[in-house]
C-alpha cells in the first residue's frame, strides 16, 4: 500500500442545521440535518477512475456541478442527531476486464487483486432508517452471458490485475478482492476478464482502513471445469480485518457453485 | 283467516326461494371474490401477472357458477334439464357468434403460446403499448399517450407481433451522416469514445460501426450501441446529444441535404445573392 487511508465510515453526530461534506474519490457528498428533514446531495461529475481524494466530515463545501449533482430531501416527524455511513458493495456483479490479458501456465497459481468502487449507504437515527445508497463511481453497464438472451446485466471496470500487494494504490473508495487462481488443467489458461459477484461478498476493514472482501479461490480443472470457493472471513493477507458490512445476498452452497462457475472466461 | 294462509303459502312457494336464490348469489359473489383474491395473493411469488390474472378469473367464475347452480335449484328448476337446455342454447349461440368463438379459441392458443405477458411492451401494426390484460376475447393495450386499445385475439393471432420486452438488452441503431471531407477512421474513434463514456451504453456486446454508403449530401453511417431495456430511451437520448456535442467539439461536419443548381449552359452555377431580409 502506498499510503495509509483513513476510516471515512461510521457514526457521525449532526446538530440541527449542521451540514457536513465528504470527498471520497470521485464522489462528493453533502449532508444537512434540519429539525424535520435530512438533505443529501451527491455528485460524481468527474467520474474519474484514478481520483483518490479523501475528505471526511468537512465543513467546507466542495463545488457541486448543477448538471450532474443530485439533491434529495427526506422528511421525518423529528430528526435524530446520529447519521451512519456504511461501505457497501454494488448491487450487481462486476466484470473486470484485464488491461492486458494474461496466461497462467499449467500447474501454476497466482493471487491477483481486483478492486471495485464502494457504495455509500446512508442511515439515520437509532432505528437506522436507510436514506440512500450512492455509488462512489458510476461504472458502465455491460452484459455478461453466452448470448444476448441469456446472461446478466453487470457493471464493467478495467483492471490491472495486480499481483503484488506493494503495487496496490491507495484509493479509499475501492474495495479489494483477492482472487487465487490455480490452473490444474493440461493447457495454459488465458484470462481476459473476471466476473466478481459483488452482491454475495462482505466488506472487511484492516487496521489502516483499507477495505477488503473475502478471498475467492478458483481452480481450473481439466475439461473446462472450474471449482470455486469463497473464503470465510477476512482474507488471509489481512487476517485481523474486521467485518464492516455483510453481503447483500446469501447463497446456498449449490447456488454458489453455479454462480461462480462463470467467474473466469478464456 | 284465509288471507294470511294464502299470504304465507305465496311467501313460502314464491318469495322465499327467490330470496334464498338472491342470497346465495350474493354470498357466491362475495366468496368468489374473497377466495380468488386470497388465492392469487398467496401464490403471487410463483406466478406471472398473466397467470395470476387467469387463475383469479377461473376461480372466480367457477365459484360463481357453483353458487348459481345452487340458486337455480333453489328456485325449483331441475339442474339436469336446465343444463340440457343450456347445451342446446350454447350450440345455437355458438353458431350465431362465430366471431366470438374464433376469438375465444385464438385466445386459448395465444395463452398457450405465450408470445407476450401482462406488462410487456409490444408493437402490433401501428399500435405500440403495454399489455394491460389478456382476456378470452381480446388483448388490451395501453399506448404511451395513455389510450386503451382493444385488439381482438383473432386479429392478434394473424398478425406479426413485435415484443419489445422479451430480452433484457436491446440495440439502438443510429443513422449518422458526415461530410465527405471527414476522416472516417477519426469519426469512428470519436463515436466509440462517446459510447465508452456513456455508462448506459453496454461495454459488451460492443458497439458497431457500419458505412451504409455514399449518400447525396453525406457519407451515411450506422452506429449501433446496446443498452439495457429499462434505460433504452434514456440511452437513445443521451448518446445522440453526446455524439452531436463531440462532433461539434472535434469539428466533424454533419451536413444537411443540399443541392447545387446549374444553368442549362451546363457548366455555370446559377448565380444567387444573399439579402438581409
Amino acid at each position: 500500500m502506498k499510503k495509509k487511508p483513513t476510516k471515512w465510515w461510521g457514526t457521525f453526530h449532526f446538530e440541527e442545521r449542521q451540514q457536513l461534506y465528504w470527498e471520497l474519490g470521485p464522489l462528493l457528498l453533502g449532508i444537512k440535518r434540519l429539525s424535520h428533514e435530512w438533505h443529501v446531495a451527491n455528485d460524481t461529475q468527474k467520474n474519474d477512475l484514478e481520483n483518490s481524494s479523501l475528505k471526511i466530515a468537512s465543513e467546507t463545501s466542495p463545488t457541486f456541478t448543477k448538471e450532474t449533482s443530485r439533491h434529495n430531501r427526506y422528511f421525518f416527524h423529528k430528526t435524530e442527531p446520529s447519521l451512519h455511513l456504511i461501505p457497501t458493495l454494488a448491487d450487481r456483479s462486476q466484470v473486470s476486464r484485464a488491461e492486458t490479458p494474461f496466461y497462467l501456465p499449467v500447474d501454476e497459481h497466482v493471487t491477483i487483486y481486483v478492486s471495485s468502487p464502494v457504495w455509500v449507504r446512508i442511515e439515520v437515527g437509532d432505528k437506522r432508517l436507510m436514506l440512500d445508497e450512492i455509488p462512489s463511481l458510476r461504472l458502465s453497464d455491460t452484459w455478461y452471458g453466452p448470448n444476448t438472451r441469456e446472461g446478466e446485466l453487470c457493471y464493467s471496470s478495467p483492471t490491472f490485475c495486480r499481483t503484488s500487494l506493494a503495487e496496490l494504490p491507495f484509493r479509499p473508495h475501492r474495495v479489494i478482492s483477492p482472487i487465487i487462481i490455480q490452473n490444474h488443467s493440461k493447457q495454459p489458461l488465458l484470462i481476459e476478464q473476471l466476473s466478481l459477484p459483488l452482491p454475495f461478498l462482505s466488506i472487511y476493514a484492516d487496521m489502516n482502513g483499507n477495505l477488503w472482501t473475502e478471498e475467492i479461490l478458483v481452480k481450473n480443472e481439466p475439461h473446462h471445469k472450474n471449482t470455486i470457493r469463497q473464503g470465510k472471513g477476512a482474507p488471509s493477507i489481512v487476517p485481523s480485518a474486521a467485518l464492516v458490512n455483510h453481503a447483500r445476498l446469501h447463497l446456498k452452497a449449490h447456488n454458489f457453485m453455479t454462480l461462480f462457475y462463470s467467474l473466469l472466461t478464456d | 283467516m284465509i288471507f294470511p294462509d294464502l299470504m304465507e303459502h305465496f311467501y313460502k312457494v314464491h318469495v322465499e326461494p327467490i330470496i334464498w336464490a338472491m342470497l346465495l348469489m350474493m354470498i357466491g359473489f362475495l366468496v368468489a371474490r374473497l377466495v380468488s383474491t386470497s388465492l392469487v395473493k398467496s401464490m403471487i411469488k410463483h406466478l406471472t401477472p398473466q397467470q395470476s390474472m387467469l387463475l383469479k378469473r377461473i376461480v372466480f367464475y367457477l365459484i360463481v357458477a357453483l353458487f348459481a347452480a345452487s340458486a337455480v335449484q333453489e328456485l325449483g328448476f331441475q339442474i339436469g334439464a336446465f343444463l340440457g337446455a343450456a347445451g342446446i342454447l350454447t350450440v345455437a349461440i355458438g353458431i350465431a357468434s362465430q366471431t366470438s368463438m374464433s376469438n375465444i379459441i385464438s385466445g386459448v392458443f395465444m395463452i398457450g403460446e405465450k408470445p407476450f405477458e401482462v406488462g410487456h411492451t409490444v408493437r402490433v401494426g401501428d399500435t405500440q403499448g403495454e399489455i394491460l390484460s389478456i382476456d378470452l376475447l381480446s388483448v388490451k393495450i395501453r399506448t404511451p399517450d395513455n389510450t386503451m386499445v382493444r385488439i381482438p385475439n383473432e386479429t392478434l393471432i394473424k398478425s406479426s407481433i413485435i415484443n419489445l420486452s422479451s430480452f433484457p438488452i436491446r440495440r439502438i441503431d443510429l443513422k449518422i451522416g458526415v461530410a465527405y471531407k471527414e476522416d472516417l477512421e477519426r469519426v469512428k474513434q470519436v463515436l466509440f469514445d462517446v459510447a465508452y463514456k456513456n455508462p448506459l451504453s453496454l461495454i459488451e456486446p460492443k458497439p458497431s460501426f457500419l458505412i451504409l454508403g455514399f449518400g447525396e449530401s453525406a457519407v451515411d453511417l450506422q452506429f449501433s450501441v446496446w443498452g439495457s431495456r429499462p434505460h433504452f430511451y434514456e440511452l437513445k437520448n443521451t448518446i445522440q446529444v453526446e455524439i452531436k456535442k463531440a462532433f461539434e467539439e472535434m469539428g466533424i461536419e454533419m451536413p444537411f441535404p443540399s443541392r447545387t443548381l446549374y444553368t442549362s449552359a451546363g457548366i455555370n452555377v446559377l448565380p444567387t445573392k444573399l439579402t438581409s431580409s
